[in-house]
């Protein structure tokens, strides 16, 4: 018995695709072309006349120290922010996979996070740490600890670091948790027989198991810091002090937004996209090959 | 049961009087009290005629709405009339041909409308001439508040706030002094208080070309000897730990509201967000350096002003000429300012209020009035029409945060924010 589907008509694949073409090609083929094109034009912010400039907007942009500057946050940023989820997150997961009694409530309590919205965690995180009214701030300061946020730019940097893993770390969570489960039970009690400790059997059987997870995480997460990070930022520290909290998806909201100047802004996010598309590719390419699935 | 509730929608489609009402659109920026004062007014002008109907809509923050603003005018969706706040005039100005001029748009329907009657630094901010551009129906001006509390247990005479800077700094550290915990003073908006109008105020130059009023082509000049001296001032103050720092906007103005700061320097349009906290407060006017020759000179507005779009109907014009005559009215205009905090910004309005007895029971509102007119306006203080002004405004934040941690000196962040803004009104000149 074979099993195929098998349509009568050629037309008839495409017909189906089509919902999901139309939606791609109106929500992100079509504004991602219009980004290129604004890239290299020079325009004043009403559209009154504008003039192709060529590469002019992309010479700028790495002209631009705090370009530079912003790629560092970045960079800083995303990899903290990745390796601070990806660890608590397998942790919390280990834990809650163990545990006998009250699982659902455990788990319920940390995917909570997940469910509120970017800004109102980044509200949340500033109001404990504001120096004026925070409650931890206080706390810090009796303990003889000088936290500033709104001028030292290392503190704003770990306060929007702490609150955009807060959030993520449930969405971790709930993939590790799936993958632990799916572990073939099997497995881990053959190693226990042949007398290998829980670490040992954590670091050996199921790390490697749920590496495909881990993997997939990793890329949702960098997208993540890329992408949705913006409301945590423009809710906590508006990008300073200075621009110790400028990341790139930021500063495309200033240069465009407040600043007016619509064709940087619009290379920034082409550049943007560029990167993006290319970490996923790489990853796809050659991470895959080697992650265990 | 469905059938019953269509049905109902039909009838009350045809109970909806036959005459349509011309709608208008307005969006603005403002939140709070101020946005449910607007909703109000804009109530009051629908009943009282019914050719139009003016809906005012919430836009977020004044940046959201410029930029939502622009985004509608340039697909061809814009509202009729649009709040833009003061940092954005040029770039409305340069729009040539997107805004119809007030003045131009009150002749246009023969509607009689006295410029003069509003007051001349907020006039000046807002003409091209002798013609207004748009309408200035918030105005602030930056003023010092301060906690009488905390100035009595440092043992300092509420009724002798300080006048000058160096009297400012003194009391102060007294604050600090009496209670380590607290801050001295604060302020809110640096870019705006400790530069734009810390210029005006000392009658120093921002820019050339009389801060960018008379050309399009100014000179960032603000980075004289009396601006470092200031800049280089408020720093050994946060140092030496009494003066603190809270943010770009209005951050400082809750360390103010919870009696953490003895002083704070902040606009008027926060009046009545402070007042009612409940505290035992005044208001005094901006300090000064006495040894600038020239200071106090007079402060400059902030707050904004309503555009009208061109490109809308014939119809749509003449209503939104009425909506800003009505607001213009003495009654509406000092209603606003009453309940607002913003300033009277027409000559009679300020007179009706006062006739009230509105400023014998609130001194604090005449503080900036008084400010904005204490000397005629010179070249200095008119106002700021400066393109690229926002982003400006940005390295001027960024770069007094870095001066207040050390990372430069007051000398190089003034230095670096002129040379960096010139850049920007170069290329935005082009």
């Amino acid at each position: 018995m074979e099993k195929r589907a098998i349509f009568n008509s050629r037309l008839f694949p495409y017909f189906f695709l089509a919902p999901q073409l139309l939606i791609s090609f109106a929500f992100f083929f079509w504004p991602a072309l219009l980004a290129i094109w604004q890239s290299f034009q020079k325009e004043d912010a009403f559209g009154l006349s504008s003039e192709f400039v060529w590469f002019e907007n992309y010479i700028e942009i790495f002209k631009d120290s705090n370009y530079i500057s912003a790629i560092f946050v970045t960079i800083i940023f995303s990899i903290s922010v990745t390796l601070i989820c990806l660890f608590f997150a397998l942790f919390l997961a280990a834990l809650a996979n163990r545990i006998k009694a009250g699982k659902i409530f455990y788990q319920t309590l940390i995917i909570c996070p997940y469910a509120v919205a970017p800004a109102i965690a980044g509200v949340l995180w500033f109001f404990l740490f504001s120096p004026s009214i925070g409650y931890l701030s206080n706390i810090l300061h009796n303990l003889g600890f000088q936290w500033n946020p709104s001028l030292n730019g290392n503190h704003a940097l770990i306060l929007i670091i702490l609150s955009a893993s807060w959030k993520q770390i449930s969405y971790n969570f709930l993939f590790y948790l799936a993958s632990l489960q799916s572990i073939p039970k099997s497995l881990l009690e053959a190693a226990s027989i042949d007398g290998a400790s829980p670490v040992r059997r954590f670091i050996d059987i199921v790390i490697p198991l749920i590496s495909p997870t881990t993997f997939f995480l990793f890329i949702m997460n960098m997208i993540y810091t890329f992408f949705d990070t913006f409301g945590i930022i423009y809710t906590t520290t508006h990008g300073g002090p200075g621009y110790s909290t400028t990341n790139l998806v930021y500063k495309v909201y200033v240069d465009g937004i407040v600043n007016l100047n619509l064709g940087s802004s619009a290379a920034q996010s082409v550049i943007l996209m560029i990167f993006v598309s290319f970490i996923t590719i790489l990853h796809f390419r050659f991470v895959e090959k080697k992650v265990h699935y | 049961m469905k059938i019953k509730a269509i049905s109902s929608l039909i009838l009350i489609t045809y109970i909806s009087p036959a005459f349509s009402a011309t709608d208008i659109q307005f969006w603005h920026g403002l939140s709070g009290q101020a946005a449910e004062v607007i909703g109000d007014l804009t109530k009051e002008f629908n009943k009282s005629q019914n050719e139009y109907k003016v809906t005012a809509i919430r836009k977020g923050n004044y940046q959201e709405t410029m930029i939502a603003g622009i985004a509608a005018y340039r697909s061809k969706k814009q509202p009729d009339i649009i709040q833009i706040y003061e940092v954005g005039t040029a770039t409305m100005i340069n729009a040539k041909g997107a805004t119809i001029p007030i003045s131009k748009l009150m002749t246009d329907n023969k509607i009689e409308f006295d410029t003069k009657d509003i007051i001349l630094p907020v006039r000046s901010y807002y003409s091209s001439g002798d013609q207004l551009l748009s309408f200035p129906f918030n105005s602030s001006a930056p003023i010092m508040y301060y906690n009488k509390n905390l100035f009595k247990k440092a043992g300092l005479d509420v009724n002798n706030p300080p006048k000058t800077w160096d009297e400012l700094f003194l009391y102060a550290e007294k604050i600090k002094k009496s209670n380590p915990k607290k801050c001295g003073f604060t302020t809110t908006w640096p870019a705006w208080i400790q530069l734009e109008n810390f210029s005006a105020w000392h009658n120093v130059s921002y820019a050339s070309q009389s801060n960018g009023m008379e050309g399009n082509s100014p000179t960032l000049k603000f980075n004289s000897q009396t601006h470092i001296k200031h800049w280089e001032n408020i720093q050994k103050a946060y140092k030496e730990g009494y003066f603190t720092y809270f943010g770009r906007t209005t951050e400082a103005e809750l360390s103010f509201t919870t009696e953490k700061c003895g002083i704070i320097l902040d606009s008027t349009g926060s009046y009545g967000k402070v007042k009612e906290a409940n505290i035992d407060f005044a208001v005094s006017q901006l300090p000064y350096y006495d040894k600038v020759t020239g200071a106090p000179q007079n402060t400059i507005i902030g707050g904004a002003s309503l555009w009208v779009f061109n490109g809308i109907s014939k119809e749509k014009q003449a209503g939104a000429a009425k909506f800003i005559l009505f607001l213009s009215r003495p009654e509406i205009m000092s209603k606003w300012h009453q309940l607002s905090g913003y300033l009277p910004v027409t000559q009679t309005s300020f007179d009706h209020s006062k006739k009230q007895g509105f400023y014998e029971k609130n001194p604090g509102f005449t503080v900036a009035i008084s400010e904005l007119t204490n000397k005629a306006p010179s070249e200095n203080s008119k106002g700021l029409r400066i393109i690229g002004l926002p982003n400006i405004r940005n390295i001027v934040e960024a770069n007094f945060e870095s001066m207040l941690s050390e990372k430069m000196t007051a000398q190089k962040a003034l230095d670096d924010a002129v040379e960096k803004g010139n850049d920007i009104i170069k290329k935005a000149g082009r």
